[in-house]
C-alpha cells in the first residue's frame, strides 16, 4: 500500500434527521489501491455518492463525518481547509453527476476550465489556453475553440459531460472520483460516457474511483468492485470474479435484475433497521440468526470480502 | 439580444396605453366642471348658462369621448398636461423643475439600499446561522417592519432637535438629502438584504457551487466568482421596482421633510382637489416606472446571458 492509495477506517456519515440521526455510511473501511479503478456501486440511497463525496469532504456542514480517510500521510476528514482546496481538483477531482447542471449558468466554459488551471498547476495564458483545447479535443470535441466561448445551456447533454470530465483532468491530479457519471442519460450518451472514462483511465489517470448503480458500466470499467448496501459495504472483489460469481445474496439479486438477465425484481425494501444484517428483511437466504446478528467480513476466496453468515 | 429589446420595447406600448386611458379618466370622472372651473380662473364667479355652454364647446367638452381623448393625448406627448386649477401653472414643466429633486433623493436612496443591503445580505450568508447572521437578520426584520413616518419623525428628533446635525426640513445642501433618503431606504434596505442572503444561500447550494469547491476554489470564490451574480436576478427585481416606485416621488418622506418633489406636488395636489395635477402625476409616474421596468429588463439581460443569447424565457 502507497501512499497514493485512499484508505476510508470505519468512517460513518449522519445527517440530521427529523428524530435524531440518519446514517448514510454505517462504519466502512475499504481500501481504494492506485493505480486501478473500483467501482463503487449500490441503489439509490446506498451511501455510494456519501462515501466518494466524504473523501473530498464536500458534504455540508450539516453531514457528521466520522471516521479516518489517509491519503499520502494525510487524513483528508480532519485536513484543514487550505490542505482540502490544494487536493480538491489538484489531486483528487471529482466528475459530478447531473453535467447539465454541474456547470456555472452565467460563465463561460472556457474561464470555467480555466479556473482549474489557475488553481493547480503553472499553466497560464496562451499555454493554458492551448492545454484546455488539446484535453476538449483529446476527449472528442470537435471545435474546442468555440466551446470555450460558449455557456452550458447552449451545449447538449453529453458535451457538458465532456467539458466536466475535462474540467476533471484541468489539474492533472492522481485521483479521479467519477459520481454517478452514466445517471439519467440515454443509451448514447452512456456510451459516450464509456469511452470517455476508458481515455481518461488509459492515458491520464489511473486511480479512479467510479461511483455507479449502472453495473455494466462497473463491469466494463472496474477492476475491483465494492457493494454496499444500506451504508454497509456488503461484498468486495476483483471485476470479473464477482461478476461472474456473485457471492452475497443482495450481489446476486441485484445482478439477477438487470434486464439481460431476466430482470428479477428484489423485493421492496422495509425502512427499519433492526440488530441484525442490514438485508435481512429482503433477503431470500435470511436465517433467524441474520435478523438478530451484523455478520462480519469473511473471506471466502483469495480477495474476496463478504458480509454474510452463509460464508462464515 | 436586438430581439429580446425590440420585443420589450413593444410590450412596453399597450402598457403605456392604458396608463395614459387610466390617468384620462381619472380627470373625466373627478368631480366638478371643468367649464366652470375655467371660467373662475378667468375670473367669472358666476357664469351663466350660455357662457358655461361656450366654454365646453371651446375646451371641446361636447365631443365625443374618445376623441377628446385623442386631444388630451396629443396635447400629453408634447408635455402639455394642463394647468392647475389652484394657480394656473403648467402641470408639465412644474413636473419638470421638480423632477431632479426628486432624483436625487431616489438616486441616493438606491444608493443606500444597494450599499447596505447588499452588504448586509452577503454578510448574513456568509456567516449563516451565526451570532452575526442572527443579529442582522433581526436588524433587517427591524428596519422592514418599522413604519417610514414613525421613522422619519424619530430620525427629526434624534439628529436634529437633539444633536443638531441635520436640518429638519426642505432642500438646501447635500445633508439635506441625508435622513430623507435614509428613511426612504430603511425598509428596503432590510427586504434586499433578506432577500439577498436567501438568493446567495441558495446558489450556494446549488450542483454548480458544490462542482466549483471540488475544483479547489475557496468558499470565498465560489461565492463572489459563481453564485452572486446567479443571486442578483430576483435582487435587481426587487430593487428596480422599489426604485421606480420611489422616483415617481415619495409622498409621505417628502411630506414630512418638506421636500420640494414630485410626491409633494401629488399629495398637495390630492389635498386641493387639483385633479389634473393628479392625472398627470398618474401619467408622468405611470410612464417612469415603464422605463425603469424596461431597464431592469435589459439589466437582466446582462446578467444572465441565457435571456441575451436566447432571449428566451427565464
Amino acid at each position: 500500500m502507497g501512499g497514493e492509495d485512499i484508505q476510508i477506517r470505519h468512517l460513518t456519515v449522519k445527517f440530521p434527521a427529523r428524530e435524531g440521526w440518519s446514517v448514510a455510511v454505517d462504519d466502512i473501511s475499504l481500501d481504494l489501491p492506485s493505480g486501478q479503478i473500483t467501482g463503487l456501486v449500490g441503489e439509490s440511497g446506498s451511501g455510494k455518492s456519501v462515501l466518494g463525496m466524504s473523501i473530498l469532504q464536500l458534504l455540508g456542514a450539516s453531514a457528521k463525518v466520522e471516521g479516518e480517510c489517509w491519503y499520502e500521510g494525510k487524513n483528508l476528514y480532519r485536513a484543514k481547509e487550505k490542505e482540502l482546496e490544494k487536493i480538491r481538483g489538484g489531486q483528487i477531482a471529482l466528475i459530478p453527476q447531473n453535467p447539465n447542471q454541474s456547470l456555472n449558468p452565467t460563465m463561460r466554459l472556457g474561464r470555467q476550465l480555466r479556473e482549474v488551471l489557475r488553481l493547480h498547476g503553472n499553466r497560464t495564458g496562451e499555454q493554458g489556453r492551448q492545454y484546455v483545447l488539446d484535453l476538449l479535443r483529446e476527449l472528442g470535441m470537435d471545435r474546442p475553440e468555440q466551446i470555450g466561448r460558449s455557456y452550458s445551456f447552449e451545449m447538449s447533454g453529453g458535451m457538458n459531460q465532456r467539458v466536466v470530465s475535462a474540467m476533471g483532468l484541468c489539474g492533472e491530479p492522481q485521483w479521479m472520483i467519477a459520481d454517478e457519471p452514466t445517471k439519467g442519460l440515454d443509451a448514447v450518451l452512456r456510451r459516450q460516457v464509456y469511452h470517455v472514462l476508458k481515455e481518461i483511465s488509459e492515458n491520464r489517470i489511473r486511480s479512479m474511483l467510479l461511483i455507479t448503480h449502472d453495473l455494466q458500466l462497473a463491469w466494463k470499467l472496474c477492476g475491483r468492485i465494492c457493494v454496499l448496501y444500506s451504508g454497509v459495504l456488503v461484498e468486495q472483489g476483483g471485476g470479473s470474479e464477482l461478476f461472474r460469481n456473485p457471492l452475497h445474496p443482495y450481489t446476486r439479486g441485484l445482478f439477477e435484475s438487470l434486464p439481460a438477465k431476466g430482470m428479477h425484481p428484489i423485493p421492496a425494501p422495509v425502512r427499519e433497521k433492526g440488530e441484525g444484517c442490514m438485508f435481512y428483511n429482503r433477503c431470500p437466504l435470511a436465517k433467524e440468526r441474520c435478523g438478530r446478528e451484523r455478520p462480519g467480513e469473511y473471506q471466502p476466496e483469495q480477495g474476496r470480502i463478504v458480509r454474510c453468515f452463509l460464508y462464515a | 439580444m436586438i430581439h429580446y429589446c425590440i420585443r420589450k420595447l413593444l410590450t412596453m406600448i399597450p402598457v403605456l396605453l392604458g396608463i395614459s386611458i387610466v390617468a384620462f379618466a381619472l380627470g373625466k370622472l373627478s368631480p366638478g366642471d371643468p367649464a366652470i372651473e375655467a371660467l373662475r380662473r378667468i375670473a367669472v364667479e358666476d357664469p351663466t348658462a350660455e357662457q358655461i355652454e361656450a366654454m365646453r364647446e371651446e375646451m371641446g367638452l361636447l365631443d365625443p369621448v374618445p376623441v377628446q381623448y385623442g386631444t388630451w393625448l396629443k396635447h400629453a406627448l408634447s408635455g402639455d398636461l394642463g394647468e392647475s386649477y389652484l394657480d394656473g401653472t403648467p402641470i408639465g414643466a412644474e413636473l419638470l423643475r421638480r423632477l431632479p429633486v426628486t432624483v436625487r433623493l431616489s438616486l441616493l436612496a438606491l444608493f443606500w439600499t444597494l450599499l447596505f443591503g447588499l452588504s448586509g445580505g452577503i454578510c448574513m450568508a456568509w456567516h449563516q446561522n451565526s451570532a452575526a447572521d442572527k443579529v442582522l437578520s433581526g436588524v433587517a426584520v427591524f428596519l422592514l417592519s418599522i413604519p417610514g413616518f414613525w421613522l422619519a419623525i424619530f430620525a427629526i428628533i434624534l439628529f436634529s432637535e437633539i444633536l443638531h446635525w441635520l436640518p429638519t426640513s426642505g432642500i438646501d445642501s447635500w445633508r439635506s438629502y441625508l435622513m430623507p433618503s435614509l428613511v426612504l431606504a430603511a425598509s428596503n434596505i432590510g427586504v434586499t438584504a433578506r432577500l439577498t442572503r436567501g438568493s446567495l444561500l441558495k446558489e450556494m447550494g446549488q450542483h454548480y457551487a458544490l462542482v466549483a469547491s471540488s475544483k479547489g476554489l475557496s468558499r470565498r470564490s465560489v461565492l463572489t466568482k459563481h453564485a452572486f451574480r446567479n443571486s442578483l436576478v430576483p435582487v435587481v427585481t426587487l430593487v428596480g421596482n422599489y426604485f421606480g416606485g420611489i422616483l415617481g416621488g415619495s409622498a409621505i418622506v417628502e411630506s414630512i421633510f418638506a421636500v420640494p418633489g414630485i410626491g409633494k406636488y401629488a399629495l398637495d395636489a390630492i389635498y386641493t382637489r387639483d385633479y389634473l395635477v393628479i392625472q398627470g402625476y398618474v401619467l408622468f409616474t405611470g410612464a417612469t416606472f415603464v422605463l425603469v421596468t424596461l431597464a431592469i429588463d435589459l439589466l437582466y439581460a446582462v446578467i444572465n446571458p441565457k435571456i441575451r443569447l436566447e432571449g428566451g424565457v427565464r
